[in-house]
């Protein structure tokens, strides 16, 4: 038997999503991203680089909402630093995420929460799922609500 | 293969409505791969407009390719195409322009000797009924503009643009442009009309010897704004905020909307969030672009391998 387990839920705001859109497919092109923003000292976190066609890539990751000024700065340089299309902001996000151990053990687990939210329309912005954790990134505006329906569903 | 990168355009800036527009630092990129039989096309669309502008009758790349070739006496070749659009539809950053101004351009390149973005631009002009967002798309920067009956004039302003960020609050609603035309009165009164006039003079001139001081006045507005920023959630709200926050050089709906666009000299994010936020409030989630001005317009490149074949090019 699995050691599956739901520790906690927990819904953290302090988060803002930056999207850097049309990134050309080249060696070194992250490593000057990452760079520049640790050179700003803004901490990065939840990177997804997008599985896209047509030798450019988006890549998506999610920083402290009060570090957003600092990442302003360094992103909008990118689209004439790396040839980026654009780059966006998003600070009307949360992150709902579920913490405890053997999530790969439960695929069901992900249906399971996925649609516990579809039932409500919130739309998922972003999804990362690691052995002990599942975040989803979603509107702020709705973070409560979400919150209450996770909490209502899996909280044993 | 054949890229055409596009910028994002802002029409209107307040006051100048239908007739100045600004080419901002975002961009669609079309990406020519290869020469098909005529009628035949093979459209990939990724980012914006996914699922939308597959179809060669409803892709405005396409269709502004096809009308351009015709124009000059040929019959167009079918295109491998992919689009890679940035550029939001339907949300007022003139996405449609971008597409226009990309067909053109690409048509071009089947000529001997293709024609120069300036002889391009009263063919863009034509294909979309208006010149301020596609002649700002074509050319960069802060574009002045008038089209009657064929006849197109315009100014590139010069300035020190690059002391001037636009934050466009982009939210998950689309205004048809077809519903924000009609929403506006048949009339004017005369006062509103003088109100505009000096408003839009005003901008210009501002704009062009950076006497930034003036923006926020310059781009007031009673022509267009009052109706449509009724035509979606936060926008009448997003007008009357940001106007009072210090730091804020202007607000406006970027050309019909609901796009909002606001100009600072000095942080962005101090513009940014309470933009995202009203519309939050309102019901609507939205995102934002921190940009600078684009200076160069469309520009075309041509990989040295790609060739087009002597029997579609245009003599």
């Amino acid at each position: 038997m699995s050691g599956f387990s739901i520790d906690t839920i927990v819904c953290d705001v302090d988060v803002a999503k930056v999207a850097v859109l049309g990134v050309p497919d080249r060696p070194g092109i992250a490593a000057h991203l990452f760079s520049a923003l640790k050179e700003a000292q803004v901490p990065v976190e939840m990177v997804i680089q997008s599985v896209m066609r047509g030798d450019v890539n988006d890549i998506a990751f999610l920083i402290k909402d009060s570090r957003i000024g600092e990442a302003i700065d360094v992103c909008r340089k990118m689209p004439g630093e790396i040839g980026a299309q654009g780059v966006t902001f998003d600070t009307e996000i949360c992150r709902v995420a579920l913490y405890g151990k053997g999530f790969s053990d439960r695929p069901e687990l992900l249906s399971d929460v996925f649609s516990a939210l579809a039932e409500r329309g919130i739309n998922l912005e972003m999804i990362v799922e690691t052995p002990e954790s599942l975040c989803c990134i979603l509107a702020k505006s709705r973070s409560e609500e979400a919150l209450d329906i996770l909490k209502k569903r899996f909280d044993s | 293969m054949i890229s055409v990168r596009v910028p994002a355009t802002s029409a209107n800036m307040g006051s100048g409505y239908d007739s100045i527009g600004l080419a901002l630092g975002f961009y669609n990129v079309f990406k020519v791969k290869g020469f098909l039989e005529r009628g035949i096309y093979k459209i990939e669309v990724l980012g914006e407009g996914a699922g939308e502008a597959e179809k060669p009758e409803e892709n405005g790349f396409i269709l502004a390719y096809e009308a351009t070739c015709r124009r000059w006496g040929i019959e167009p070749p079918g295109l491998d195409l992919l689009s890679l659009n940035a550029i939001p539809f339907c949300r007022g950053l003139g996405s449609s322009s971008s597409a226009i101004v990309g067909g053109v351009m690409v048509a071009n390149e089947l000529r001997d000797e293709p024609l120069s973005k300036e002889e391009l631009l009263p063919l863009m002009v034509e294909l979309e009924g208006h010149p301020d967002n596609v002649v700002p798309c074509c050319l960069g920067g802060f574009v002045v503009s008038c089209w009657l009956d064929g006849d197109l004039r315009y100014v590139r302003l010069p300035c020190g643009e690059d002391e001037m960020t636009a934050v466009v609050a982009v939210p998950d609603v689309r205004v048809p442009t077809s519903q924000a035309r009609a929403a506006l009165p048949k009339t004017v009164p005369m006062e509103d009309a003088v109100f505009n006039l000096g408003r839009s003079a005003l901008l210009a001139a501002s704009w062009a010897t950076g006497k930034w001081e003036n923006l926020s006045l310059a781009v007031g507005d009673r022509l267009h704004q009052p109706f449509r920023s009724k035509l979606f959630p936060g926008g009448e709200k997003i007008l009357d905020t940001l106007r009072e926050i210090p730091g804020c050089d202007g607000v406006a709906i970027s050309g019909s909307g609901p796009t909002m666009v606001a100009f600072t000299r000095w942080s962005p994010e101090k513009l940014a969030r309470p933009m995202c936020r009203i519309f939050a409030e309102a019901g609507v989630h939205s995102r934002f672009f921190v940009l600078d001005v684009d200076r160069y317009g469309a520009s075309v490149e041509t990989t040295a391998d790609f060739k087009v074949p002597e029997e579609r090019r245009c003599r």
